[in-house]
Formats: structure tokens, sequence, C-alpha cells
């Protein structure tokens, strides 16, 4: 190998550096220009595409009646296995000095029995008490999705997050991230499993299954990016509030009526 | 140089290994991953394909049009509120049975309600935590006790249970 003085080295290095910067710069700037072309191209076309619709989903608390109808519904309508639950109902009692009583026999599936008689003596009268039907929140910034090693879990253009139940590995990685408890492992097939809001019955302009069969219309399901929707005029006329929103997962699952004892 | 030599040999391995890397990859990473984001796009078109069950009360109309009638009627209190599959159960799995598909027998969803008692009370039994307006019965004993002592043995005894009127 020839060898290189000093000068020579610094000039040849420093030389090249400069090349390269200045090469690269171009290259990269030129590569931004065309993209912004064609995102700009991308935007036009946008705006002839139908409109766009995102789901959202709302719990009228001060509505059920915790007949379980919906737990019924869905179980059926997904094929839920015995002793899990893509939705459940909770009752959530009152009592005085700040005591909160929590129950859901079978997950309300076969409706709920009276406050026994011993808890109202040793705890007191309730002075306050209501049902939170629960189910997949499908936050915006998903604790799910991100934890999943094998990208099973995703969100589709409406918001739904959705398993893929052939990718997924059965690690079980999500059921422990949700901080909802809503995604369980399905013991027949073996892989994640939780609420879709119906995926299969809303894109095809149905209601999910809980939806339709309850009495009261505590459940209210629609697009809320059209703002003349039910649930949209719903949101606006009501003090609205989700579950958990301290974790910062933005759910999507909005809830009338609820307040602080409701975890 | 004394390594020269082997500088072919490295580089063949290199190319081998990445080589073995691209081809596994091809195989092992479905074709339409990463298509929509980082997952497999079919799968949204597999979960929309799945059989609905829950079919809506204007399909069971086709067939049971009496029924419909009496549900829909001016006497009837459920109407437009609590739907057919509400207390039958989904008749997607009736409806396939009945026009000839071949499905599984499946005692869950053959549509019949199993006990008026057991499924009037879900909604209608006097319950800490349901709202006000709800109808609910406090004392079932006494409701169902006629004046003369005698004993009703069921909802159904009295109420019609498609317009939950009184029978006549």
């Amino acid at each position: 190998m020839k060898k290189m003085n000093r000068r020579e080295f610094l000039t040849k290095t420093v030389g090249t550096g400069v090349k390269t910067f200045v090469f690269g710069n171009l290259v990269c700037t030129t590569a931004e220009l065309l993209q912004d072309k064609k995102s700009f191209a991308n935007s036009a076309s946008k705006k002839e595409e139908p409109e766009k619709v995102i789901f959202g989903f709302l719990v009228d608390t001060r509505k059920c009646i915790g007949c379980g109808s919906c737990v019924r519904a869905d179980k059926a309508e997904n094929g839920v296995p015995e002793g899990f639950f893509r939705t459940w109902v909770e009752r959530y009692t009152f009592f005085p000095n700040g005591r909160v009583l929590v129950d859901s026999p079978k997950g309300a599936e076969d409706g709920f029995w009276p406050v026994k008689e011993d808890k109202e003596r040793t705890l007191g009268k309730p002075y306050h008490h209501y049902f939170v039907p629960k189910l997949c929140n499908h936050c915006i910034d998903t604790p799910c999705i991100q934890v999943c090693p094998v990208g099973a879990s995703f969100e589709t253009k409406e918001g739904v997050i959705l398993i893929d139940q052939k990718r997924c590995v059965g690690c079980a990685y999500c059921v422990q991230a949700c901080p909802f408890g809503t995604r369980y492992i399905n013991p027949e097939k073996g892989v994640a499993d939780k609420c879709t809001w119906c995926y299969h019955r809303t894109t095809q302009g149905l209601k999910p299954a809980c939806v339709e069969v309850c009495p009261v219309k505590a459940r209210i399901f629609g697009n809320i990016s059209d703002s003349e929707s039910e649930i949209s005029k719903l949101l606006r006329d009501n003090r609205v509030q989700v579950l958990k929103s301290y974790l910062g997962t933005r759910p999507k699952t909005r809830y009338i009526g609820l307040d602080s004892g409701v975890i | 140089m004394k390594f020269e030599k082997h500088y072919g040999r490295l580089l063949g391995v290199l190319i081998g290994v990445a080589a073995c890397f691209v081809y596994a990859r091809s195989i092992l990473v479905p074709k339409d991953f990463g298509k929509l984001g980082h997952f497999r796009a079919s799968a949204i078109d597999e979960i929309k394909a799945l059989p609905v069950q829950h079919v809506g009360a204007d399909k069971c109309k086709d067939c049971h049009n009496y029924e419909y009638e009496q549900w829909s009627g001016p006497k009837s209190l459920h109407k437009q509120k609590v739907k057919c599959e509400a207390c039958h159960g989904p008749g997607g799995h009736h409806i396939a049975k009945m026009n000839g598909e071949p499905i599984e027998e499946d005692p869950r969803r053959d549509l019949k309600v199993p006990d008026s008692m057991v499924v009037c009370s879900r909604c209608h039994l006097k319950l800490t935590g349901r709202p006000e307006g709800q109808p609910m019965l406090a004392d079932l004993n006494k409701h169902m006790t006629e004046p003369d002592g005698t004993k009703k043995e069921k909802c159904v005894s009295c109420h019609n249970p498609h317009t939950q009127s009184v029978y006549p």
C-alpha cells in the first residue's frame, strides 16, 4: 500500500465527507419532493371517496336493567365458550362508608338476583346502585396491539380492534396487557379472543348482537364520523365518560352515568 | 496477503445466509402481511365472512306472521323494543335448518323459550339496581295468587307472551 502523508489524508477524508453530505442531501430532498407530490395527489383523490366510517359504542348505564340479554346474545352470536365472556354486566352497589359491592354472577348470563340480605345487614342499606355493561373498549392507543409479537392484533380502518386467529400463537401477552380484562384465551381454539363489536354484522349494516337484543336501548352503536347519527347526537347531548381514563388508552366505548366508584 | 483467499469464502457464506433468510421469510410471512399495516390483510375479510346468527324480527315475519302481527299490534307492550330474538335466541340456525341446509342439531338454538317464569323475571323481577320506570314485580307470590286463593303456575298462564296483555 502507498504511504500517505497527513495533508493528503486530511484533504481526502474531508473531501469525501463533504461530497457524501451534499449528494445525500440532494437525494433526500428530491425523494421528499416526489413524496410530497404523491401525497398531494392522494389527498386530491381522497375527496371523491365515500364518506369515512368510524364506529363508536355508547353504554347508557342509567337505562340498563341487568337482564343479561346482551350476554346471552353475544355468546350465541360468536360461539363464546362456557365460562368466558366477550361482554358481561356488573352491578355496582354503593353502601354507606364508601363501601362498594360489585357482583356479576356468571357474567349476568342468567340475569341478577336481589343483593343478599346478609350483605345489607353488615354493610348497611345501599343508597345507590346501577348496572355497568362491560365490553372491549377498542382503545385508540391500545396496549394489546403494541404487545403482540406476531402482528395478530390490529386495527381496521373503522377503528375496530380485531384478532387474526390464524396468526395468533396464543402467548396471552395481550390478555395481560388489556387493563379492562376483555381478552381471554379461547380454550377450544387455543388463541386469543375478544369482542369485535360484531364486525361481521356491522360491516353489513347490521347492529352488533348485543345492541340488537337490548330491550331498553342501553347500548347504542353507530358511526361517530357522521354528525347526524344517533350515537353522535347522544355523545353531544350527554356527559360522557370512559373507563380508566387515567391509563391514557383513549377508549372508544363511552359510558353515560358512571361515577368514580366504577373501575 | 495471508488471509486474502478466505475473503471469497466469507463472502459466499454471507450471501448464503442472506439468501436463506430471504427464502425463509418468503415462506413464513404471509403474502398479504403488511399490505394495510402490521397484520395479515385477508384476516379482515375472514372475520367479515363469519355467519350472522341474529337475523332480526323482519326475517321471523316471513313465516311467523301471526306472532309478528300480535307483537307489533296496538295491544303489544314489547313492540319494537323487545325483539323476537331477545327471548327466543338467535334465529340464524333455525332458518338455515328450515332452508334444508345441512347443519348440526343444536339444542341451545332451537328457539324454545325455557320457562316463562325464568325469562320474564330477567327483566321484571324487583331488583336492586334497576332504574325507576322499569315495570317490576316486588311480590311475585301475591301477584300470582288470584283473589279466591288459587295460584297461577306461570306468567304465560295469564299473559300472552307476544302482546304481554292479559288473556281475555
